[in-house]
């Protein structure tokens, strides 16, 4: 993806904070059929930061309840508070006075391959304060792995005032950017790489597949890079998998943390396809998405293989099983 | 139905195993899949039917056929693997008639030219509300509309009402308007990947419809030009 260059203001961290933004803990629930009633029931819902509003990642989890994305669908309430709109009008907005500037949720899911949008609010000048509450239902067999899911502001409505400002969006639907912007991971609690088990009757414990075209495109999923586990090797058994395997076996950790340096190295070696990650270009949920997650992440060093892989492996030292789940398996 | 699912590496030993000469390996459902799928090619192919005109009438079979039988659905759509299985293990046969040969690239290797989930796609994100309709709608292109609408979903997914709709409009341009334009389709789908990077279709006067109209407008205003 390459990067846009937008002819019109948008929504940048500076305005955001003049707006004295709130954004409240969104709730997940789904549909549950108990004796011919439906029932909406709480999702529990981990994330990768200690609060939500910390966190880049929501993952529905299957703690405490029988949700199960392969049957049901969820949904999602959201609660946000603009305490200043007029940040958003006028010379330092982003729309003139008398435009009006509307709020939707948009939503994107490369690997299910689809995407969506809903309108949710307006927001006009003479606004002292605007409360964005809103639902969302998404529908039961229509998603898989994840999706990110936005609060976008656009322009709802252009009002020519004679003399616009020329770096005004004119163009109704034009999108401005995001109050608020995060990962549901709807399958499993999160995966750090995709993982295969297989027998194989040739091959050593594990390999790394790489599969893919182009990583700036082609997804971080197990049909584009995986590590494949051979289920018929002799040292199979050491790595644990049956037992909670993730958590517990120091084998699989060290195989994956193998694999992530491994990758690293690879793009690295590529000179184009590194620049293209230090400048952010690329589509989500690609093969270089990860890797730039893992640059922003975890501050390891790069300079040659043996460097890169022992500070991966130093970090992995540290996940010592629980919070952080190291990879969702396929078998 | 217990879908099954194969990796491409998995693919890879399967068509190497097969020495030229596909054949399926199917049991249970999938057998019964099989033969439903093997009988409607055969049926087409004694009536005449290649190329395009092929893909669409076998594509809003095995549409149909998918999603009332064996309640598939558009998570089951968006996994690879699965449509892996389908191709290499289900209807290989099939696959390599329609392309005369053993072509990877159809049978497992590019996730969009994997034909039997090329063709679902091409259906659904056409789909007019019933089969009659979609037909109607579809009957007058080409394998290059596929092609333009399956491979180039743009950033992070189709947009599927706004896809249904570009087809219903792409139908109503008038032949010789199509004609006389040849690439008309592949323009409309670039502007609307170009445009939807700072525009929302939805979210446009008029909403869908009206974006729908002016991206159009643009794309017939620019061709007309250059005549």
């Amino acid at each position: 993806m390459k990067n846009v260059i937008r002819s019109f203001k948008t929504i940048t961290d500076e305005l955001r904070e003049k707006l004295e933004l709130t954004i409240n803990d969104y709730e997940f629930t789904y549909y549950k059929e108990i004796d011919d009633e439906i029932i909406e029931k709480e999702i529990f819902v981990e994330s990768d930061g200690d609060t939500q509003s910390n966190s880049n990642r929501l993952m529905l989890s299957t703690k405490d309840s029988d949700f199960d994305s392969e049957r049901h669908g969820f949904n999602i309430y959201g609660s946000l508070n603009v305490d200043n709109p007029k940040a958003l009008f006028g010379k330092d907005g982003i729309a003139n006075e008398s435009s009006t500037i509307g709020v939707a949720i948009s939503w994107r899911s490369k690997q299910s391959k689809q995407r969506n949008v809903s309108k949710v609010a307006k927001i006009i000048s003479k606004d002292q304060h605007t409360a964005i509450d809103f639902f969302y239902e998404f529908e039961k067999q229509t998603l898989r792995d994840e999706l990110v899911f936005e609060v976008i502001l656009y322009l709802e409505n252009f009002a020519d005032e004679g003399k616009n400002m020329s770096y005004h969006a004119k163009r109704v639907g034009t999108i401005f950017g995001v109050l608020d912007s995060f990962v549901i991971a709807l399958d499993g609690t999160g995966s750090l790489f995709p993982i295969v088990v297989a027998p194989s009757n040739n091959d050593p414990l594990w390999c790394l597949d790489m599969h893919f075209n182009d990583p700036r495109t082609d997804s971080f999923s197990a049909e584009n890079i995986c590590i494949r586990i051979n289920s018929n090797h002799e040292n199979y058994e050491l790595l644990d998998m049956d037992k909670g395997g993730m958590y517990t076996s120091v084998l699989l950790r060290e195989i994956v943390a193998n694999a992530i340096a491994m990758i690293i190295f690879h793009l690295k070696s590529d000179s184009e396809i590194w620049e293209s990650i230090l400048t952010d270009d690329f589509e989500e949920s690609s093969i270089c998405n990860f890797v730039r997650y893992c640059i922003n992440t975890h501050h390891w060093k790069y300079d040659g293989i043996a460097e890169l892989s022992r500070s991966v492996r130093k970090k992995f030292d540290s996940i010592s099983g629980g919070k952080n789940d190291l990879g969702r398996i396929e078998h | 139905m217990i879908w099954e699912e194969l990796s491409i590496n998995q693919c890879i030993e399967i068509v190497e195993s097969w020495n030229n000469q596909p054949y399926s390996q199917t049991d249970g459902e999938y057998e019964m899949l099989k033969r439903e799928l093997s009988r409607e090619y055969g049926n087409l192919i004694d009536k005449g039917y290649k190329g395009y005109g092929l893909d669409l009438k076998f594509g809003i079979y095995l549409y149909e056929l998918l999603n009332s039988k064996y309640k598939f659905d558009l998570r089951k759509a968006s996994n690879d693997g699965l449509w892996r299985h389908m191709a290499v293990k289900v209807i290989p046969g099939l696959i390599c008639e329609r392309y005369g040969g053993v072509k990877h690239d159809h049978l497992y290797k590019k996730a969009v030219r994997i034909w039997p989930k090329t063709l679902w796609w091409y259906i659904y994100l056409s789909w007019q509300g019933d089969s009659k309709s979609t037909y109607e709608v579809l009957k007058n292109n080409t394998t290059d509309e596929i092609l333009n609408l399956v491979e180039r979903p743009g950033q992070s997914g189709y947009r599927i009402d706004l896809s249904r709709k570009i087809m219903k409009k792409y139908y109503s341009l008038s032949i010789d308007e199509k004609k006389r334009n040849r690439n008309i389709f592949r323009k409309v789908v670039k502007l609307n990947n170009a445009l939807t990077m700072t525009l929302e279709p939805a979210l446009f006067s008029g909403g869908l419809d009206g974006y729908v109209d002016y991206l159009f407008n643009l794309v017939l205003k620019e061709s007309r030009a250059i005549k």
